[in-house]
């Protein structure tokens, strides 16, 4: 819906143009916000993942439905290439778990190497923490 | 009433509407393509399908009930489109697809072509959309006179295809590294295996056939129509020089109607023959005559080249017209012409030549018309001397040579004309001057009979007839035998041979007598 712009200026009422021109600024700006909030989240969602598992392992959908609480996520497509190179890399590993409704699932759990890895992003983000704080003084 | 498809998602079947199957399938492959092919990319792709057959089954529990659009489109939402996933790799692609034009090659690009992929290596290189230079190319082609069309015939035979991915990506500039090069082979194939699928699933094969048969007739189509509007434009050009031609010759040059018969002087004599206003009239008739047929031909060119419909029954009755129009003009004015040879007349004057000698020296005076003549003209005596910017109609006159009733000699002169009536005719006799000079026994004869400036062709002739009485003797000296016309005489010779001879006029005709040859008479000098 576009908004209209009153301009009480001299020139009155501004122009058709001119107010598409600033529903176009608007949007760009909300665009801004969250391409920004989405980097952010994109960042830490490893972080997040490696944390959720730390607590006990689980299935895929499990982490996926805790990150949707946590409103982390908004699609699940987003989990799967991350709990694959994860996986790669060694942080995760998993076993196959047969399942009554369906297919066998993947069961996820941290490795040793990634426990390692769990604690440096954990001082990795206090020291995030503290930056920002810091900045916000 | 539905088609269904039976399908299995990491190995649990369902049967899913035809609808929704596309929509799954298309969905998958866009994953498929947005991870790529290595083996990673596998297992993501294998993971994220296991979860779409989960969801699937939470929401269709009976193995009876089908996958409806509805539900495809549920999970979709659910799972995310490819590029909502945002992963690192992601990032990897737009940081690798950078619209900077790096160290860029141009290359003809022959996945995305119509008929050889010029414009779209095109666009790659120069980062525009080949739509649009495809359009350029065209609108040349009718603008430029063809010239795009050897244009990119000539692109077409010297810019090389991009037959290998690393060519490809240097088209675009993406710099080739082992990354993008498998990235891009990647891509290929996927779109192969996609276009494939495809083709099979939708069991259309004929369709592209006929596709293509039709694709291959419109390009032969357009390549008529553009082959087409090269003629019309040179129809056009044709047309119009000529016209330029045709005009240009009636006011400058004298070459255009020489096919004519003695139509190589027509435009600047034309005067002469043609009187006043007729003039008018008949370069109006010219002009359509000859012009209607060029301009027709320029007319079709243009519509060659421009592709109007006009009717063409107006155009073609119009022009028919108008050229019947100009044929009948000219006829008239023919006729017109004609009439005015209609009439005849004759004019004639005759004296005695006063001279005491028995012997007449016949002479031929100086030609000072013949440097100023144009030698092409030589119609029926007729000459046309060109001076000082005027025109003069010269006649050669013609002597005759009989025996005189009476004792002197003497000259006629008739002089003939013809004319629109018999006034008219008489006039133009009366008009004509012939001038001889005459000194004690010689007559210089003129070798010209001139008319005034300003004065028409109307078929005007000067007889000259000598009486010589009997016994009296003439001599025709050389020149004078040009304007013979045949004389008897009772040696039967021909007038060529007559020249330098004396001739004794006797009871049977001119007889050559014998004398020695006099020498050239020059007359005294007579002091007025």
């Amino acid at each position: 819906m576009p908004v209209w712009y009153k301009y009480s200026g001299e020139k009155g009422e501004i122009g058709y143009q001119e107010i598409i021109y600033l529903n176009a600024i608007k949007n760009f700006k909300i665009m801004n916000l969250e391409n920004t909030k989405a980097q952010m989240r994109k960042g830490i969602l490893e972080y997040c993942i490696l944390l959720n598992l730390s607590k006990k392992p689980s299935y895929a959908s499990d982490i996926i439905a805790e990150m949707k609480v946590a409103q982390m996520i908004v699609v699940e497509g987003t989990l799967y290439p991350l709990l694959t190179r994860l996986k790669n890399d060694g942080y995760l590993g998993y076993r196959w778990e047969e399942s009554l409704q369906g297919p066998p699932r993947k069961y996820y759990e941290l490795t040793q190497d990634g426990k390692l890895f769990l604690n440096e992003l954990d001082m990795a983000w206090g020291e995030l923490v503290e930056a920002i704080n810091q900045i916000k003084k | 009433m539905k088609k269904t498809f039976t399908i299995n998602i990491s190995g649990t079947v369902f049967h899913i509407d035809d609808d929704a199957y596309e929509r799954l399938n298309s969905y998958i492959l866009q994953i498929n393509k947005h991870f790529g092919n290595d083996a990673e990319a596998q297992e993501i792709v294998e993971d994220i399908e296991s979860r779409i057959s989960e969801l699937f089954q939470e929401r269709v529990k009976d193995g009876n009930e089908v996958i409806t659009i509805e539900h495809v489109e549920e999970i979709i939402r659910i799972m995310g489109l490819p590029e909502a996933f945002d992963d690192a790799k992601e990032a990897e692609e737009t940081r690798v697809k950078s619209p900077r034009p790096r160290l860029r090659k141009l290359y003809r690009d022959p996945d995305d072509r119509v008929l050889g992929g010029v414009c779209s290596g095109l666009g790659a290189y120069l980062n525009f959309d080949p739509v649009i230079i495809r359009l350029i190319f065209v609108l040349l082609v009718f603008l430029g006179a063809g010239s795009s069309l050897i244009i990119y015939i000539i692109l077409w035979i010297v810019v090389p295809k991009a037959s290998n991915s690393a060519q490809r990506l240097e088209m675009r500039g993406e710099e080739v590294n082992i990354n993008n090069i498998s990235k891009n082979i990647k891509e290929e194939i996927q779109d192969v295996k996609e276009n494939y699928e495809k083709f099979k699933a939708s069991g259309k094969g004929r369709d592209r056939m006929d596709q293509a048969g039709s694709v291959a007739s419109s390009i032969l189509s357009a390549g008529l129509k553009v082959i087409a509007v090269i003629i019309g434009i040179a129809l056009v050009f044709a047309g119009i020089f000529a016209i330029i031609a045709l005009v240009t010759s009636m006011f400058v040059t004298n070459e255009f109607l020489g096919v004519f018969p003695f139509g190589h002087r027509i435009p600047q004599y034309l005067d002469l023959f043609i009187s006043g206003n007729t003039f008018f009239w008949f370069w109006i008739a010219i002009g359509l005559v000859v012009g209607i047929p060029l301009l027709l031909i320029a007319y079709l060119g243009t519509k060659l080249i421009f592709r109007f419909k006009s009717s063409n029954g107006a155009v073609g009755m119009t022009s028919l017209g108008l050229w019947v129009i100009g044929i009948i003009l000219l006829i008239f004015i023919l006729v017109k012409g004609l009439g005015d040879f209609k009439s005849v007349s004759t004019s004639t004057k005759q004296d005695v030549v006063l001279t005491k000698s028995d012997t007449l020296y016949l002479k031929l005076g100086n030609d000072e018309f013949s440097e100023f003549m144009d030698s092409n003209i030589n119609f029926d005596g007729l000459r046309i001397a060109a001076l000082n910017g005027k025109q003069f109609l010269l006649y050669e006159p013609k002597l005759d040579i009989v025996k005189s009733e009476t004792n002197d000699f003497s000259l006629v002169i008739k002089s003939k004309a013809r004319g629109r009536n018999l006034d008219n005719a008489q006039n133009n006799a009366r008009d004509m001057n012939y001038k001889y000079e005459l000194r004690d026994s010689l007559i210089t004869f003129q070798p010209w009979f001139m008319m005034p400036d300003k004065s028409v062709w109307r078929m005007q002739q000067i007889e000259i007839t000598l009486k010589v009485p009997e016994n009296k003797t003439i001599y025709i000296s050389n020149e004078m035998v040009k304007i013979l016309s045949d004389i008897k005489n009772t040696s039967d010779m021909w007038d060529g041979d007559m020249g330098g001879k004396y001739w004794t006029m006797k009871p049977e005709g001119l007889e050559i007598a014998q004398r020695k040859q006099a020498p050239v008479v020059t007359p005294k000098k007579i002091k007025k």
